[in-house]
């Protein structure tokens, strides 16, 4: 025990070392914290100072944003493009400098590398402002998506990775939303996304590519794919009349492109987890789940629903999925799994509650129950959370000991 | 080849800037070759977005109506070519086709937006003109003085904005 105390002791160490190097990159060195239950490294301490230096980077991200927006005639416009040029190159140079090349103002150097991709984006929509292309053009955030992602890998920045996910999400809403007014089609297809996101943290496991990077894939994925369910859980006719059928040949013709990019990324997360030693121990039942949920996509989409019995099976669905999910946070040892399955279950409570008591309970009785329902009920399951997130840290601390 | 991390920075670095030319290049290639034609419009809606003000233009080729499209039906999503001819000062549309028209003819590659009973609703690209924050509305109110839009338009059927004129004048 003593030795392995020691050990733990030099890795913690040779860790920061490793980390200052680059040798791993910060989402590797907390992967490797986490592992062995290591305490947070001096910089994670510093957590207030980092925090602080990201709200000031993203406020300085819109307030320049915002100021090009007002398009001021009196700047002309090749001087508009010159300033956002060097303030994106300067944002970029500045940020890797204090980030890797001194020691002191490291948090700082990280706010300034999230600024440079924030001012990135900027630029795009500066450029299309000068040049008057069209207001809504999704493709301008895929464009912003697909310049910082490289980025993201290369710095191990989960700020960027977010960003880079956040932007290819409300991309793909804007595309589907130009073409059809069809929520099932709407719906189907987040959900199908949800399932390639989710599929995608599955191929993060174990790779010598940030494991770090499977939580904002899995947790996107996951409240995307809770998301695109919850509507259907609904009785009061919101599914009537929405349709999957007639959708555009164009938008059938980008969803068929997204099942066979999902299905794909679904078999290499299949044929790795039967390969790798170190696949994720749910990783099957995790697969089958999700081709489940993109066979519904699939029906959603190309069906569409109707009858009262689809509000029952997605109430069973997302009943199924938000207990499957805090049962894979607990296996997998991930607080945010835990965290994303008791607010899906939370929300199907509180949605239920209004659906079968609107109507028969007086109006002063039914407010007088949602809020004792909201009050013992958040206090249940902030406790049961608690409890499982409990478990979940002593499973860790324990597999250690024994290893 | 072992690349050292801070070249591989920088070269991503260089890889977004690019991205950024390339944006520019790309609507600066039309402005700079394409065909000067005058396009009769009427600004609606001043929005204001994170981007800032612009004015959303309706062109008088943005709704096509069925003589122009006889041989088939259109969907939305549907990439089409719409020729155009000049009509007084003004440049209209005169045939839509589905592939891009093999003569010297001047043509628009735009979107099918809408497709309902016998009128098509398009996009070119050229919908949204912005302007100086809180000036929208002088657009808008010069709708019934001869609003038009100069654009250019090039070869492959791509359109950019060049200026916005009213009575004539821009």
């Amino acid at each position: 025990m003593q030795n392995n105390g020691e050990f733990l002791k030099r890795l913690a160490a040779e860790l920061e070392i490793w980390r200052q190097e680059q040798i791993v990159t910060d989402a590797q060195a907390s992967a490797i914290r986490r592992r062995y239950s290591l305490p947070p490294s001096a910089d994670a301490n510093n957590r207030l100072a980092y925090i602080l230096a990201f709200l000031g980077a993203t406020l300085l991200g819109i307030g320049i944003i915002v100021f090009f927006a007002a398009n001021w005639p009196v700047i002309p416009g090749w001087a508009k493009v010159i300033t956002i040029f060097a303030a994106v190159a300067a944002s970029y140079s500045a940020g890797f400098r204090l980030r890797y090349e001194t020691t002191a103002f490291q948090g700082t150097g990280n706010a300034l590398l999230f600024l440079g991709a924030l001012l990135f984006g900027a630029a795009i929509f500066l450029i299309a402002q000068g040049l008057h292309i069209n207001a809504n053009a999704p493709s301008l955030l895929l464009l912003w998506g697909i310049g910082v992602l490289p980025l993201a890998y290369l710095l191990g920045s989960r700020a960027m990775l977010v960003l880079v996910l956040l932007n290819l999400a409300i991309a793909l809403g804007w595309e589907v939303g130009q073409w059809t007014e069809s929520m099932a089609d709407f719906f189907a297809v987040y959900l199908v996304f949800g399932v390639l996101l989710y599929g995608l943290s599955l191929l993060h496991v174990g790779r010598k590519t940030p494991e770090a990077y499977r939580v904002p894939y899995g947790v996107l994925g996951l409240l995307l794919i809770v998301g695109s369910c919850f509507p259907f859980t609904f009785d009061f006719g919101f599914h009537e009349g929405i349709s999957g059928k007639g959708a555009p040949a164009a938008l059938v013709i980008r969803f068929v492109l997204l099942l066979g990019i999902t299905a794909s990324v679904l078999l290499t997360a299949l044929a790795l987890a039967h390969r790798r030693d170190s696949a994720s121990p749910t990783a099957l039942p995790e697969i089958a789940a999700l081709l489940i949920l993109l066979i519904i996509g699939g029906l959603l989409f190309f069906v569409g629903v109707s009858g009262t019995a689809v509000s029952v099976l997605f109430n069973l669905l997302l009943f199924v999925l938000s207990i499957g999910i805090i049962g894979v946070g607990y296996l997998i040892r991930e607080s945010e799994w835990v965290n994303v399955g008791t607010l899906a279950f939370a929300l199907q409570v509180v949605a239920r509650y209004f659906d079968w008591f609107w109507n028969l309970m007086p109006r002063a009785l039914f407010f007088i129950g949602a809020g004792t329902l909201l009050l013992l009920g958040g206090i249940a399951l902030e406790r049961a959370r608690r409890r499982v997130l409990a478990k979940v840290r002593e499973e860790g601390s324990e597999s250690e000991e024994s290893e | 080849m072992n690349i050292p991390f801070k070249t591989r920075f920088f070269l991503i670095l260089g890889l977004q800037l690019a991205l950024l030319l390339a944006l520019i290049g790309s609507k600066q290639v039309t402005l700079l070759t394409g065909k000067r034609v005058l396009l009769e419009t009427i600004p609606v809606d001043p929005r204001d977005l994170f981007r800032g003000d612009y004015v959303i233009l309706n062109y008088t080729i943005s709704r096509i109506d069925r003589e122009k499209w006889r041989e088939r039906s259109y969907q939305p999503g549907e990439q089409i070519y719409v020729t155009l001819r000049p009509r007084g000062r003004f440049w209209d549309a005169e045939q839509v086709s589905q592939t891009a028209p093999g003569d010297s003819a001047l043509f628009l590659r735009g979107k099918v937006t809408h497709a309902a009973g016998d009128t098509l609703r398009v996009e070119y690209g050229i919908e949204s003109y912005f302007v100086p924050e809180g000036t929208g509305h002088e657009l808008e109110r010069a709708a019934g003085k001869g609003l038009a839009v100069e654009a250019a338009i090039d070869r492959a059927g791509r359109a950019a904005i060049q200026r916005v004129v009213v009575e004539g004048q821009p």
